[in-house]
């Protein structure tokens, strides 16, 4: 089995890189190739660093191919996909901010079958924390600006719609989206979901442990002329758009085709167009925009906040079906004056 | 029992989704072939009516031909009654365990036996109700208010 460990570098040589570097070396399950791609602004020799002298020679011992190469400057995302086009079985990267623990390749390789693209560790900031109820690795947790990965848990391993930070991934499945700017923000959340949406498993092992220290340097850091929101929104914009995540309101139509007659009385009467719709009958909705179910909950929403059936048992709605849309998307369908 | 004297078309829709148990739907009009025979009349009868029944699904644009097609509906709580409702025509509605105050409309004519037999948990699955045939009305009930449909129609 050939694996490619690499590590995007900027600004960190002589802080975290070396010991991100060391933790690569130290696997119980060693890496075929090892590269760095350097995002400094001047291209150094590394074998003129004494550190990184030694760490590159105890490579060679350990019989772990180097490369020390300079980045394309274009942000992360480049590199990645550079690596992404290799030939090899596995690629598995860390952040130049990331020590993993010395078990963390065999445990991700342990979760590997024919069905998963892609395995995660946790990404430990110390103190850890524990995991929130609320996480459930959908893309639901993007939107409150969460991840699982980034809690200390035990048990199983969980399936999830997306990864985070440093993971282990086949490589020639999916792309690194070139579009993204040079902060790469999004991109490892559109990278892994795009595995998931070809059909692979996204796999997410509490057994697979990276410590994350935060310093100063980093790709995200580098400069640039654009302002950082603008690039964060741009990116932001861009992975809304990739997903099909519009601004219109959504109504979620997970139910009988009668229900769905009801619900198209509702819109027609309060001529109501521009929505999007996920629904188990779209010929019921012809002329609006439908995605279905399973669209939906790729998308991150969730079909429970959206059951008709279940708010009219929690309310124990007393009116009719008609009342009881109009009453649970009051916030798109607005009563009648 | 009078019957309907005029030539007319009727659409049933008597049989509701398979349950995914295998168990009868208990929406499903327990008195089908009772209120068909009661149409169907004698063999060498004079027939004065066009039946046609949905029994399983069909496209939607289908449903809406048939329903264009009928001139009287006569269906449980099925998407048939909405969809009628929908395009603008009364259905008579066979409700059992399930409330025509919630899953109906007063547009259609919702004929409910007895408020007592209404499930406990309307939105419940109906796979953890039980069947109850006693629930629904009769076929002499459904023929009685077609005729006073028909009468109420003609005198206005």
């Amino acid at each position: 089995m050939k694996i490619l460990a690499y590590i995007n570098t900027y600004n960190r040589t002589k802080t975290l890189l070396p010991i991100a570097i060391s933790s690569i070396l130290n696997q119980t399950i060693k890496p075929t190739t090892l590269i760095i791609y350097d995002e400094n602004k001047e291209f150094k020799n590394p074998l003129d660093n004494p550190t990184l002298k030694y760490l590159l020679d105890l490579s060679m011992e350990k019989g772990i191919q180097w490369h020390w190469l300079p980045g394309q400057r274009k942000g992360a995302h480049y590199n990645h996909e550079t690596a992404n086009l290799k030939d090899y079985d596995f690629c598995w990267f860390l952040d130049d901010d990331q020590v993993a623990e010395y078990n963390c390749l065999e445990n991700l390789l342990a979760e590997i079958t024919p069905e998963v693209g892609a395995v995660a560790g946790l990404i430990i900031k110390t103190p850890s924390q524990p995991l929130p109820r609320d996480l459930d690795g959908t893309l639901n947790d993007v939107w409150k600006g969460q991840n699982i990965q980034w809690y200390k848990w035990e048990g199983k391993s969980k399936e999830v719609q997306h990864l985070y930070s440093s993971f282990l991934y086949r490589p020639n499945i999916s792309h690194w989206d070139l579009r993204l700017s040079k902060k790469s923000f999004r991109g490892e959340t559109m990278f892994t979901h795009s595995l998931f949406l070809k059909g692979y498993k996204l796999i997410v092992t509490p057994n697979a442990i990276t410590y994350h220290f935060e310093g100063m340097g980093g790709c995200r850091s580098v400069e640039e002329e654009k302002s950082n929101q603008e690039m964060y929104d741009h990116d932001n914009d861009l992975f809304r758009k990739w997903l099909g995540v519009t601004d219109k309101p959504i109504i979620i139509a997970d139910n009988g085709l009668g229900d769905h007659i009801v619900l198209r009385k509702l819109l027609d009467d309060h001529n109501i167009k521009d929505i999007t719709i996920a629904c188990c009958y779209p010929e019921v909705f012809e002329g609006f925009n439908c995605i279905s179910i399973h669209e939906a909950t790729q998308r991150g929403y969730n079909l429970d906040d959206y059951n008709l059936y279940k708010w009219m048992e929690y309310q124990q709605w007393k009116g009719d079906l008609y009342g009881a849309y109009q009453k649970l998307y009051e916030n798109i369908i607005p009563p009648k004056s | 029992m009078g019957l309907i004297k005029n030539f007319m078309k009727i659409l049933f829709h008597l049989k509701a989704k398979e349950l995914s148990t295998g168990e009868v739907n208990p929406k499903n009009y327990p008195f089908r072939d009772e209120l068909y025979a009661t149409f169907l009349g004698p063999v060498d009868s004079v027939k004065h009516y066009e039946l046609k029944e949905i029994t399983g699904p069909i496209p939607l644009q289908e449903s809406k031909d048939l329903i264009d097609w009928a001139d009287k509906i006569i269906c449980i709580d099925s998407y048939l009654q909405h969809l009628a409702w929908y395009m603008g025509k009364q259905a008579i509605v066979l409700w059992g365990q399930s409330d025509p105050s919630i899953f109906g409309h007063p547009e259609n004519i919702n004929l409910l036996k007895n408020k007592k037999y209404l499930r406990e948990r309307q939105y419940g699955l109906w796979t953890q109700t039980s069947y109850n045939k006693e629930a629904f009305v009769t076929p002499e009930i459904i023929i009685k208010t077609l005729n006073e449909r028909e009468r109420y129609h003609k005198n206005n």
